[in-house]
């Protein structure tokens, strides 16, 4: 019995591990958003910030660059380029977007703005092309990112070590949402599609599939942002999601605000099994779910229900999840072996064919010589390098070229998956993977090679000099 | 360098030996020709590989080297003690 408890402890304290990690995402608060905690500039820094007119100015530098921005739809490195060092930027936080405006004394100066997908690339994603002076540009700086990193580097190298506070943006809900399901038995394929006024970062847009009661941001999302003409912006999120079963389930997608409320949500009671397109229509739930915690503070037997539940919840995950990989796996590994031995079988059929064929073909000249006159058969009394030769050389030619040869990577095509399996030469990989190890390796191997030679020729030559030993006599002149 | 220039030289002497059967058989009896070149073709990707095993085993080409060059002078040496035997028994039988 009290082998038993001790057996239990670690299970009980796991369970608990388990509890406090699958509540902590319900029970936490919201995290707060990031504050500069050093707005302060270098003085030899290029650009000049003023927080109080929400503007910068700069001085020599032709690049000014943000990271962690989002521009025209595009979450990336923006750059701004003068081609003129008097020309100064100013923004303005009071728009439900935050504003830039370029302004210059120069009437003549342009300024480009794009933006890269990452630092130094040079392929440029976007342009907007040459602007005029005055012109507003929407540049908005997401609620939770709002210490943005900016730098004067061309290559984008030296960020500010300090970083400066953006006014976060009003929040406006979206103006539309919906979302289909495409059926395939258990596995439902979500489209959403969300219209703002602005740029919804992702971690806003959030689905209940119905099975788990809880909001969340689902993994494995494709999201895509256009820019639409009329200003708006349209988010499309696809979510691959596969059900335990069959049955009714309420699905919902929601996009939250950047307090975390609900701005707006779409409904559809989804109906899984089968094939076929379900959707649903913007805000056709008045009471969408909210992402708030599961259980009230102090309910302690609502906290073990539900950490029990999620516990288990994840372990069936887990276990369905590694089930899947090994038969997906099995399936690769007998599939390729399929393959190989439908070849194998092929490959010998038409070898045996092929000797077949010419032994027919061997015993039909050997009645009916085709050959000419004994001269010609004299003329080609040369080396040959094929036929007899080859195979009676072969123990000789493999020495040579064990002797000789280098290696070079191996692409055996494998049948039916239309693809090469790649051998590449392993020793420079081993060097890459093993390092000095591989070195150990060799030198090892290469002593343990020497010794076993230089023991068997010493050995050979005492046999050499011992009489009753020599299988070769001593030459009798 | 020695090792391959003496492999090279017995493979040549084979071949020497050899080019009148394989003449004969291409003439006569192609087919047999071109199925014992398939199988030589077989055997030549076979060895086209060994360069890639060899790389496997990790072993240096160095050592490789080394260990033919052993089993060919072991295996070479009581050939010619015997060849230079073989010659002077010859010259006993035969001389005057």
């Amino acid at each position: 019995m009290k082998g038993r408890m001790y057996f239990l402890l670690p299970v009980l304290l796991l369970v608990s591990v388990f509890t406090a990690l699958s509540l902590s995402p319900n029970v936490a608060a919201e995290s707060a958003v990031p504050t500069c905690t050093d707005t302060s500039l270098p003085s030899d820094w290029d650009v000049q910030i003023n927080n109080i007119t929400n503007s910068f100015n700069k001085n020599t530098s032709n690049y000014v660059v943000f990271q962690n921005s989002y521009f025209l739809g595009v979450s990336k490195y923006v750059i701004f380029q003068f081609n003129n060092n008097s020309s100064n930027f100013q923004w303005d936080g009071s728009n439900s977007e935050t504003y830039l405006n370029y302004t210059t004394s120069n009437s003549n100066d342009i300024m480009n703005v794009f933006w890269q997908s990452s630092p130094g690339s040079s392929t440029i994603v976007k342009r907007s092309g040459d602007l005029t002076v005055g012109t507003w540009l929407p540049l908005y700086f997401p609620p939770d990112q709002s210490c943005v990193k900016y730098s004067n580097n061309s290559t984008y190298t030296n960020w500010s070590a300090p970083q400066f506070d953006v006014p976060a943006p009003p929040d406006p809900a979206p103006t539309d949402i919906h979302f289909t399901a495409q059926k395939q038995g258990l596995h439902i394929t979500f489209t959403g599609s969300i219209t703002d006024n602005q740029i919804i970062p992702t971690d806003q847009i959030k689905w209940q599939t119905g099975d788990i009661s809880s909001l969340r941001v689902m993994p494995n999302t494709t999201t895509t942002s256009v820019h639409n003409p009329d200003g708006s912006y349209t988010t499309t999120q696809v979510m691959d999601y596969i059900y335990p079963n069959t049955g009714t389930f309420a699905v919902f997608l929601a996009v939250l605000d950047s307090a975390g409320n609900n701005a707006m949500t779409s409904q559809l009671d989804l109906n899984v099994g089968g094939t076929g397109t379900a959707s649903a229509s913007s805000s056709t739930s008045s009471n969408p779910p909210v992402d708030a915690p599961i259980c009230s503070t102090g309910d302690i037997a609502c906290y073990i229900t539900t950490g029990l539940g999620n516990l288990f919840s994840s372990i069936s995950d887990f276990f369905s999840g590694l089930f899947n990989g090994i038969s997906t796996i099995l399936g690769n590994i007998f599939s390729a072996i399929g393959g190989i031995v439908s070849g194998i079988v092929s490959a010998l059929s038409d070898t045996v064919g092929s000797i077949w064929s010419g032994f027919g073909d061997v015993m039909s000249n050997l009645f009916v010589p085709t050959g000419s006159d004994i001269d010609t058969i004299f003329q080609q009394l040369t080396v040959s390098q094929h036929g007899l030769f080859d195979i009676i050389t072969a123990p000789l030619t493999a020495i040579q070229t064990l002797n000789s040869t280098s290696c070079t990577p191996i692409a055996l095509p494998l049948p039916y998956v239309g693809s090469n399996l790649s051998l590449p030469c392993m020793s420079s990989w081993y060097s890459s993977a093993f390092g000095e190890m591989f070195t150990m390796y060799q030198l090892i191997a290469s002593g343990a090679i020497s010794y076993w030679i230089l023991v068997n020729f010493l050995h050979r030559a005492k046999e050499f000099k011992d009489p009753k030993k020599d299988s070769i006599e001593v030459i009798n002149l | 360098m020695i090792v391959a220039a003496f492999l090279y030289s017995i493979v040549y002497l084979i071949g020497l030996i050899l080019a009148p059967i394989d003449a004969l058989i291409t003439n006569y009896l192609p087919a047999l020709g071109t199925m014992l070149s398939n199988v030589g073709s077989f055997i030549s990707l076979i060895f086209s590989y060994i360069g890639w095993a060899v790389s496997v085993s990790g072993i240096p080409t160095i050592m490789i080297t080394v260990i033919i060059t052993y089993y060919v002078f072991i295996l070479t040496i009581p050939m010619a003690v015997y060849f230079i035997k073989l010659v002077i028994h010859w010259y006993h039988v035969l001389k005057p």
